[in-house]
């Protein structure tokens, strides 16, 4: 293989693993969106705060315990979190005007990242001590590539197929798709919203603290920053892959770390976030409802 | 001879439905044409074909002699089309007066350098505007409420606010999509009464979709019964309360 | 009409004109009562932030898009400003207005994509915008300056006077909030008000009655990131020295604050809400770590029991009032006794 080519694969696969812990990230937010149309702004501040959780777990019973053990435990605190959150800060205006929620949804985020502020502090905290991704390589002629840059898309194509079965094949995920598609109506005809709706919000902050945990351990560092920007590139993430649907969630993450790996290489790392967030609004604006999203028709 | 407005071969296919279904009629001037048929049966799909909200999959609409197929909604009122929709679609934050002066957009032709610094131009404009509010507000019985936010306001009034918007516009030809709907039979009747008379004093042409079978039958002077899409009988009212087509497929309707 | 009713409506003007000329006196004379150099710059920055709170009201309050990146339209007229006046030497006037028309030809073009796509979307493409434009910011250096900024920004001068003191800032400050408000304030009371707010409440219905909303929703953003600009380059000139942390994320998280406290769709409620987020933080100088939890605190207790803020419009205060929820049991009441007949 020529050094162009093998730079260029190099780039691929490195997009690849961004891009498959951006789909994790945002298959997490894509529960929430997805189902209920409501933009949580706090999604990134809650997987932030969730994987600080799984840093101090692992920091203090270091060795003793599996370090993914502890992070599905913290996923799962998160996840608590996640449906007080509803229960306290949307349920209540979840019938309002569309902005309430969502802005309701800022200020819990601010809330969030606030107290992650106070008690792990304002400067990034390295993530290299914690073994989450396999260590190691291998050659694939030129091609140098690490174990964790097949276990990344691995673990994210996993929770994918997970989550389309839950989706399709469990009671749960019937009662899902029926709120998604009319939750006036599912109410009406007895689908448990009050049990379903804030068991979304919780496999939404597990599922968000998972991809939170290969996000700082292949990066090596979490700092409170990431909340925010998460929610965002989460958000950007959906979108693209359209709305509610998983895959498009899977695919868009992968097209858009391939896209950011490829700017980073080839026209600087400066306009590496600006040419996922470009790639994004050219895409909407020729297909708005996604990759793979279905369009609401609304009756006039 | 041709009539005010003309509906000739309307098709209005989404996807594999066919929502309309090569319907052709037609509406005189002056008249109140009634649109009839069970749920789903396409009258407001003609509705939104004819006003542009989606694009006819074929046939023509002609109106005043003018071919208006696939014009746009905002297009309409400049041709002398307002409509109501099923579903309120009025202004709920925003006073009854507001709800009416925007109404007036057409006609309102004040620019925006005279909004931003008031001038003298602008405020007569706007008390031009705000005088034809208050007289549609009379006419149609809601001067008192005029300051009233629309969204504290009951259902029925809420109809009849739609219903003095549309007339602000002061069309030539009206749409009503379901009038009545929602309200009892006492509102029904007076919101009936009020429109005949606004059409007879402004000198409309009214099409109504309802399912209010008293109202239709004593107020349209013709009516026009669909089902699935296409056309099952049309002529006055007594010769469809006959029409045994129409019976076998309304049997208890009203 | 008779002369009552038409009186009984100017009434309730009256009494909003003279409440605004009571506060305005009270805005004019604070100077020469308050001695605080430290106070009187709280106030300065609450009138530049004032500003660019109106025109988030007039894009997200009255018109109802979500924009939730307008901080870009402020920071774009910062450094268009600032520019302006030290590498192209314009007067203070010339490069306040340059900024502002720079701000509103990009307000204009990023509103172009989203007049096809819904909500969700406007939001989306704001926030990549104000991504795009930190990025442009921090690596464009010949031009921006980098990480660094601008620095240097010239005092302004207007007709030969030079401002420089506390004093002058605040009422230079103080005459644009005011001028601003004046012109938006028209625009908001006329039929462009009304169509915009016909857009928010019920955009179909709107277009049914003649209503450009393509159109409208252009001159929406444009005119507020006209004024975000005019708000940023004043900003320039107020401290002298911008770099691209100045417009972070977090601060349109703030002019959100803002505007959802005071009011969302309501002018004057702009200027509480930036005045609560300006002068507030500052008297708890102690509880500065927790600054943005408190405010998030706050937007959700705003949204739990009075969404619309202080004085903000109705269109955004949901479903919480008793009047609502009795006047619906009414209907509903009715409905099911038209039914049963």
């Amino acid at each position: 293989m020529n050094e162009g080519l093998t730079y260029f694969l190099q780039q691929v696969i490195n997009g690849l693993s961004c891009g498959a812990i951006y789909s994790m990230i945002a298959i997490g937010y894509s529960m929430v969106y997805g189902v209920l149309g409501l933009i949580n702004f706090a999604h990134g501040d809650l997987y932030v705060f969730g994987t600080f959780i799984a840093y101090s777990l692992i920091i203090v019973l270091s060795g003793m315990v599996n370090p993914w053990l502890l992070a599905i435990v913290a996923g799962c605190l998160a996840g608590c979190v996640g449906m007080v959150i509803e229960r306290l800060a949307y349920r209540p205006i979840r019938k309002a005007n569309r902005m309430v929620p969502m802005i309701s949804a800022f200020g819990c985020a601010a809330v969030l990242k606030t107290i992650s502020q106070a008690v792990w502090g304002p400067e990034a905290i390295s993530f290299e001590s914690l073994s989450f991704l396999p260590e190691g390589s291998f050659m694939l002629g030129n091609l140098q590539v690490y174990n964790r840059a097949l276990f990344i898309p691995a673990v994210s194509l996993a929770v994918v197929i997970i989550m389309q079965y839950i989706l399709n094949h469990t009671k749960f995920g019937l009662g899902t798709r029926c709120i998604m598609q009319d939750s006036a109506t599912s109410n009406l005809i007895g689908v448990p919203s009050d049990t379903i709706i804030p068991l979304i919000y919780f496999l939404g902050g597990f599922l968000g603290v998972m991809g939170g945990v290969l996000y700082c351990s292949y990066y090596g560092y979490i700092s409170i920053d990431m909340g925010m920007l998460g929610t965002i590139k989460a958000w950007a993430v959906v979108m693209l892959g359209g709305k509610g649907s998983f895959w498009g969630a899977f695919f868009g993450g992968l097209v858009i770390g391939v896209a950011e790996a490829m700017a980073g290489a080839y026209i600087g790392t400066a306009y590496r976030d600006a040419v996922g967030y470009i790639i994004i609004v050219v895409v909407l604006m020729f297909r708005p409802t996604g990759m793979f999203g279905h369009k609401k028709v609304e009756k006039v | 001879m041709s009539h005010f407005l003309e509906v000739e071969h309307l098709k209005m296919y989404f996807g594999g439905v066919k929502a309309v279904d090569d319907l052709s009629f037609y509406v005189d001037e002056h008249e109140l044409l009634g649109i009839i048929g069970p749920n789903g049966s396409g009258k407001t799909t003609v509705f939104n074909g004819v006003t542009g909200i989606y694009k006819p999959t074929g046939g023509k609409v002609i109106f005043d002699g003018k071919d208006i197929t696939g014009q746009s909604l905002r297009n309409m009122v400049y041709l002398g089309i307002s409509r109501t929709f099923q579903n309120l679609r009025i202004f709920k934050a925003m006073t009854v007066l507001d709800n009416i002066m925007i109404g007036d957009t057409k006609n309102n032709h004040s620019n925006l350098f005279n909004a931003v610094f008031h001038t003298p131009r602008y405020r007569k404009y706007e008390e031009e505007a705000r005088q034809n509010a208050l007289e549609i507000l009379e006419m149609t019985g809601l001067t008192e409420y005029r300051n009233k936010y629309v969204g504290s306001l009951p259902y029925g009034m809420q109809k009849r606010i739609e219903f003095a918007r549309a007339v602000v516009v002061n069309p030539k030809l009206l749409l009503l999509d379901e009038p009545a709907a929602g309200l009892n039979s006492k509102e029904a009747e007076e919101l009936m009464e009020l429109i005949i008379e606004v059409k007879n004093r402004k000198g409309f042409t009214i099409i109504m979709i309802d399912h209010n079978m008293k109202i239709m039958m004593s107020s349209a002077e013709r009516i026009v019964a669909m089902e699935t899409g296409q056309l099952l009988a049309e002529g006055t009212p007594s010769e469809i309360q006959n029409d045994p087509d129409v019976i076998k497929a309304y049997l208890g309707e009203g | 009409m008779n002369m009552k009713t038409l009186n009984k409506f100017s009434l309730s003007r009256n009494k909003a004109l003279v409440a605004y000329l009571i506060v305005l006196l009270l805005m004019i004379i604070a100077p020469l009562v308050i001695k605080d150099a430290f106070i009187l710059r709280l106030f300065t920055t609450t009138y530049i932030f004032s500003i660019v709170c109106f025109g988030n009201m007039l894009v997200v309050g009255y018109t109802g898009m979500l924009c939730l990146g307008f901080v870009a339209f402020y920071g774009i007229g910062s450094y268009a400003g600032a520019l302006a006046a030290k590498e192209l030497g314009f007067g203070f006037l010339l490069s306040v207005l340059f900024a502002g028309i720079v701000a509103a030809i990009v307000g204009f073009v990023i509103s172009l994509p989203c007049l096809r796509l819904s909500v969700d979307f406007v939001g989306l493409i704001t926030t990549s915008f104000l991504n795009i434009f930190l990025a442009i910011a921090r690596n464009w250096r010949s031009l921006t300056g980098g990480p660094n900024g601008v620095t240097g920004i010239p005092r302004p001068v207007i007709f030969g006077y030079r401002i420089a003191s506390v004093t002058s800032f605040y009422y230079l400050m103080l005459i644009f909030m005011v001028l601003s408000f004046i012109l938006l304030n028209n625009i908001i009371h006329s039929k462009y008000g009304r169509m915009l707010q016909g857009i928010r409440d019920n955009e179909l219905g709107a277009v049914s009655v003649g209503v450009d909303s393509r159109k409208m929703k252009i001159f929406a953003f444009t005119v507020g990131s006209l004024f975000a600009g005019i708000a940023g380059s004043l900003y320039s000139f107020y401290i002298s020295a911008i770099n691209p942390d100045n417009f972070i994320f977090n601060i349109s998280t703030q002019i959100m604050q803002m505007c959802v406290l005071g009011g969302m769709g309501s002018l004057p409620g702009a200027v509480i809400g930036a005045a609560f987020f300006t002068v507030v933080p500052e008297l708890y100088r102690s509880l500065a770590l927790y600054r943005i939890g408190l405010g998030g605190i706050i937007m959700v207790l705003c949204m739990l029991f009075r969404p619309q803020g202080l004085l903000g419009s109705r269109a955004f205060a949901g479903d919480k009032g008793f009047a609502d929820r009795i006047k619906r049991a009414r209907v509903v009441a009715q409905q099911k006794k038209a039914a049963a007949k």
